[in-house]
């Protein structure tokens, strides 16, 4: 749904009357990169510790800046692995943080959308550290899994351009300047 | 089924007009999300893509109008001129207001949305902001001096008490929370005024970094929905050597009223900053939100006006259908009547012509058909007549002939058709007469006429009767001529030959009968009486029974004759070279013991003619001697005999000519010369001339007798020339023509 807007937002902005020229052509790209991941087993489940490396695009660093909080979230994924055919998504959790700038005690400000937990940040890169971090998250359930042991886990972290302001999103959808690079990465899942 | 259900989707006006109300519908959704409202917000893109998917449908059907419009003109379809000015008529009354309202209402939200900014409020807001937090770091500097004291309080007690002093310390300071950090991070000693916090609240990272370098760490957190809170961190240096740096937290609430200010010029302060960030995104989703509704209003108004110029254009698209489909010559092609106005008249008149067209093409159709059906049969009725006919129009130019008409005259006409009557006569000589008397019979404007002629043609002589008959003209114009003849030479033999056959059973039966008794009885009174009577009167017997015996014996030859004039013979038509056959004539006579000179002129290149030997022979030596007989009692007695060869391509024929010098033919005889008992002569039988017609005309010949200029008989027969003779030679038609011509001035 979010790539099919994105795709006819690109597509009326290329023949709308109105373009939006300086936008566009703003540069800064940014990336939600996978630094390391792993799971180890829990008691039910299996546990993510990750850390995952934040850069945010110049578009969404001045929307940060100018008071509008962005939401990055985490997607993980549980695959059963064939070696023909696609992966089947056997589990899937999303995660969800919320950075907001606060001007008054000039802070950043945490929270963990799932949990409500928050914390402040004196520097955005603390603050981006600490977003990108996940700690025994659990993700897999042991009873999800069959006797096959061709199981993968896979992670991917993106800009929430839906949890955007309304004029923003379009915006999102369609300047370069709020491109971030976010691809899966995938590791075997020990048993 | 399915193109006319993608027809209907496609034109039909209810489908397009729920669309629009769903696109506007849409439109207005996706306006009200723009303002970030909580309502539509969530969907905007969705709703961005129902209108976009939404003007993507309206703008293919735009497409396939305007396809369906250039196929049309290129087919040149009816109305599509029509339908054309109007579609342009409509888009440029649509298009150009949109366009002005469209620009200034652009201007108007660009300049109303930057009139919404203003670099005071910017300012006073910034300035406000700065107020609160100098108000703050009063706060904090206090509570920052309180936790120090608290830290240095906390250095004097044993490890063992901590907790206690902790709270002892909370209570009295009346900080929200104070927990005592090791060097670690870890927590070793909390004490919360709230009762439901189990997990302290820890310092970052950041801060803690802080006091590694020798200083101490005052800032305000904001946490959550409970306002703002002031945390200092302070190290806590015991007097023990061995003893662990702790670290303390203290959190201070803010007072309430402080924190509501504060909180006040924050979200303002954020609102401010947020909306000015977000004023150039404003502008440009306000404006592709009127862009789409631009869009959306020109494809709609550009499809209302190709439906509604078919709409307006289709009764006369119709009508102009339905006239070519007239003009084309189908009448049974009808308008819909599906208003009352002019249109409909129009529609209602058009049908009503239609129809009468339709009818009155029927009754065409009808009298035609009947019409070729009476001409059919004519046309049958003619072809199995056997009556020739020929129609003539009013300049005698011939315009229908039947098959008989080849078959009477032995010419074909048909190719004559279109010709004139004339034309005929000038390839077919023998067929003047004809012609002349239809000529001079359609001249008089006649209303019926009857002749009857004779003809010397391809199948020999012939006897026509010929009846015209003049049909209405139109106006002044005279009318056609309707000519019938019939070929009555073998009725009018067959019709001879039963008389004279009749009369001669008669004479067989009335009068020859009886003369055998009368002979009988004759010879038995002279036998029975001639011994027993006296001289005188056995002279008297003997002569008046000779006289009845010899008569008898007269009558009997004369029945006889007559019998055989009256019997019809067994013909054998074979090519008889005439020349021959009356050179051997001639000798017999030559022989004998008469007294008359006999001359011949015999044409060398005479062809053969049919007929048979015998017959012809007979027919000779009658004519030769009749005319011996006529010069009998003459000193310088001539009878001369001449043949030549006449007639044209068509009817060729040989001529023979008895001539003597002789008294010739009374005037009063001619007319009556070929009938039988008809004679000048005192002793003649009267049956010589009468077999001499009968055999010509069993041969299909010609006969004529007539006073020469000298003053002697002369007797002219013609005979076909043989088909097999008439086809080898070549012969000299101009020359024949003469001839033809000579004999026919001459009574033939």
């Amino acid at each position: 749904m979010v790539r099919a807007c994105r795709l006819l937002i690109c597509l009326l902005a290329a023949v709308c009357m109105i373009s939006p020229g300086p936008l566009l052509a703003e540069t800064g790209r940014g990336a939600i990169k996978v630094v390391n991941a792993r799971t180890a087993k829990g008691e039910d489940a299996y546990l993510l510790h990750a850390q995952l490396d934040i850069r945010l695009s110049s578009g969404a660093l001045g929307a940060l800046q100018n008071g509008v909080p962005l939401v990055i979230e985490f997607q993980i994924q549980a695959l059963k692995t064939h070696t023909w055919l696609w992966d089947a998504v056997i589990a899937e959790t999303r995660q969800a943080r919320q950075i907001s700038y606060h001007a008054l005690s000039r802070t950043y400000v945490l929270r963990d959308i799932n949990t409500g937990r928050q914390q402040n940040f004196r520097s955005l890169e603390d603050a981006l550290l600490m977003a990108g971090f996940l700690q025994e998250l659990p993700v897999l359930e042991y009873r999800l899994l069959g006797d096959n042991k061709n199981y993968a886990m896979r992670l991917r972290g993106n800009l929430d351009i839906e949890s955007l302001p309304t004029p923003v999103r379009l915006l999102a959808y369609v300047s370069s300047a709020w491109d971030m690079d976010n691809e899966w990465h995938k590791w075997r899942l020990a048993r | 089924m399915a193109t006319g259900t993608v027809k209907r989707l496609g034109f039909g006006i209810l489908p397009i007009l729920a669309m629009f109300v769903v696109l506007l519908v849409s439109l207005s959704m996706m306006s009200d999300a723009t303002h970030n409202s909580e309502r539509f917000g969530e969907h905007y893109s969705s709703l961005l893509l129902i209108n976009a998917l939404g003007l993507v449908v309206l703008g293919a059907l735009v497409v396939a109008n305007i396809i369906w419009l250039v196929t049309q003109q290129r087919k040149k379809a009816p109305g599509i001129q029509l339908t054309t000015r109007l579609v342009v008529m409509f888009v440029v009354l649509a298009v150009v207001p949109v366009s002005i309202v469209y620009y200034f209402s652009l201007q108007f939200l660009h300049r109303g949305m930057d009139s919404w900014f203003d670099v005071r409020i910017e300012q006073a807001l910034g300035d406000a902001l700065d107020l609160s937090r100098t108000a703050l770091d009063v706060r904090l500097r206090d509570v920052l001096h309180l936790t120090e004291q608290m830290a240095e309080e906390l250095s004097e007690s044993p490890p063992a008490t901590l907790s206690l002093s902790l709270y002892d310390l909370r209570v009295r300071s009346s900080a929200a929370e104070v927990t005592l950090l090791g060097s670690d991070g870890r927590i070793v000693a909390s004490s919360s005024a709230d009762l439901t916090v189990i997990v302290p609240s820890q310092p970052s990272g950041e801060m803690l970094q802080v006091l590694h370098g020798g200083k101490h760490y005052i800032g305000l957190d904001p946490v959550g929905d409970s306002g703002l809170y002031a945390r200092a961190l302070v190290p806590v240096q015991s007097s023990r050597q061995d003893s662990e740096v702790y670290t303390l937290q203290a959190l201070f609430t803010v007072s309430e009223r402080m924190s509501q200010l504060a909180d006040s010029v924050q979200s303002a302060f954020a609102h401010y900053n947020e909306l000015a960030y977000l004023r150039t995104p404003l502008k440009f989703s306000y404006t592709l939100t009127l862009s789409i509704v631009l869009v959306l209003s020109l494809l709609a108004a550009i499809w209302t006006a190709f439906f509604s110029a078919r709409r307006l254009v289709a009764p006369v698209r119709d009508l102009a259908e339905a006239t070519r489909a007239v003009a084309e010559g189908d009448y049974s092609k009808r308008l819909p009547v599906v208003s009352k106005d002019e249109l409909g008249f129009l529609a209602r008149s058009f049908n009503d012509m239609t129809r009468r067209l339709s009818r009155a093409r029927d009754t065409a159709r009808k009298s035609q058909h009947q019409v070729e059906s009476q001409r059919a049969y004519l046309e049958a009725v003619l072809a199995n007549l056997s009556s020739g006919v020929i129609g003539l129009d009013s300049n005698l130019v011939i315009r229908a002939v039947n098959s008989a008409a080849q078959q009477n005259l032995g010419v074909d006409i048909k190719p004559y058709l279109g010709k004139a009557l004339v034309d005929v006569g000038e390839d077919h000589a023998f067929l003047v007469p004809l012609i002349e008397v239809i000529a001079n019979n359609c001249g008089k404007d006649k209303q019926a006429w009857q002749a009857e002629m004779s003809l010397f043609g391809v199948n020999g002589r012939q006897i026509l009767i010929c009846r015209g008959t003049s049909l209405k003209g139109v106006g002044s114009r005279r009318g056609s001529q309707v000519i019938v003849f019939d070929d009555v030479t073998a009725l009018i033999q067959a019709q001879r030959d039963s008389a004279w056959g009749e009369v001669a059973r008669r004479l067989a039966h009335e009068i020859k009968n009886p003369l055998t008794p009368i002979q009988l009885s004759a010879e038995r009174l002279r036998r029975r009486y001639i011994d027993h009577m006296d001289k005188d009167d056995v002279e008297v017997l003997d002569r008046a029974t000779r006289t009845i015996v010899n008569q008898v014996e007269a009558m009997k030859k004369m029945v006889n004759a007559f019998s055989e004039y009256a019997r019809a013979p067994n013909i054998s038509m074979e090519p008889i070279d005439l020349n021959k056959l009356a050179s051997e004539v001639l000798d017999l006579y030559r022989g004998s013991a008469i007294n008359a000179a006999i001359r011949a002129e015999l044409d060398s290149v005479c062809p053969a003619v049919e007929g048979d030997a015998g017959r012809l022979r007979q027919l000779l030596h009658n004519l030769i001697k009749n005319a011996l007989e006529a010069v009998n009692d003459r000193d310088d007695a001539l009878v001369s005999l001449t043949t030549r060869c006449g007639g044209d391509a068509d009817s060729r024929y040989v001529e023979v000519c008895v001539d003597d010098n002789g008294p010739g033919f009374e005037e009063k005889v001619l007319e009556n010369l070929f009938e039988p008992y008809v004679s000048t002569k005192p002793r003649g039988s009267g049956l010589g001339l009468a077999i001499v017609k009968k055999i010509i005309e069993e041969h299909g010949g010609m006969i004529a007798a007539e006073t020469s200029p000298e003053g002697g008989a002369r007797i002219r027969i013609r005979l076909l020339v043989s088909r097999t003779a008439a086809a080898g030679d070549t012969g000299d038609d101009t020359d024949m023509n003469d001839r033809t011509r000579s004999a026919r001035d001459a009574g033939l």
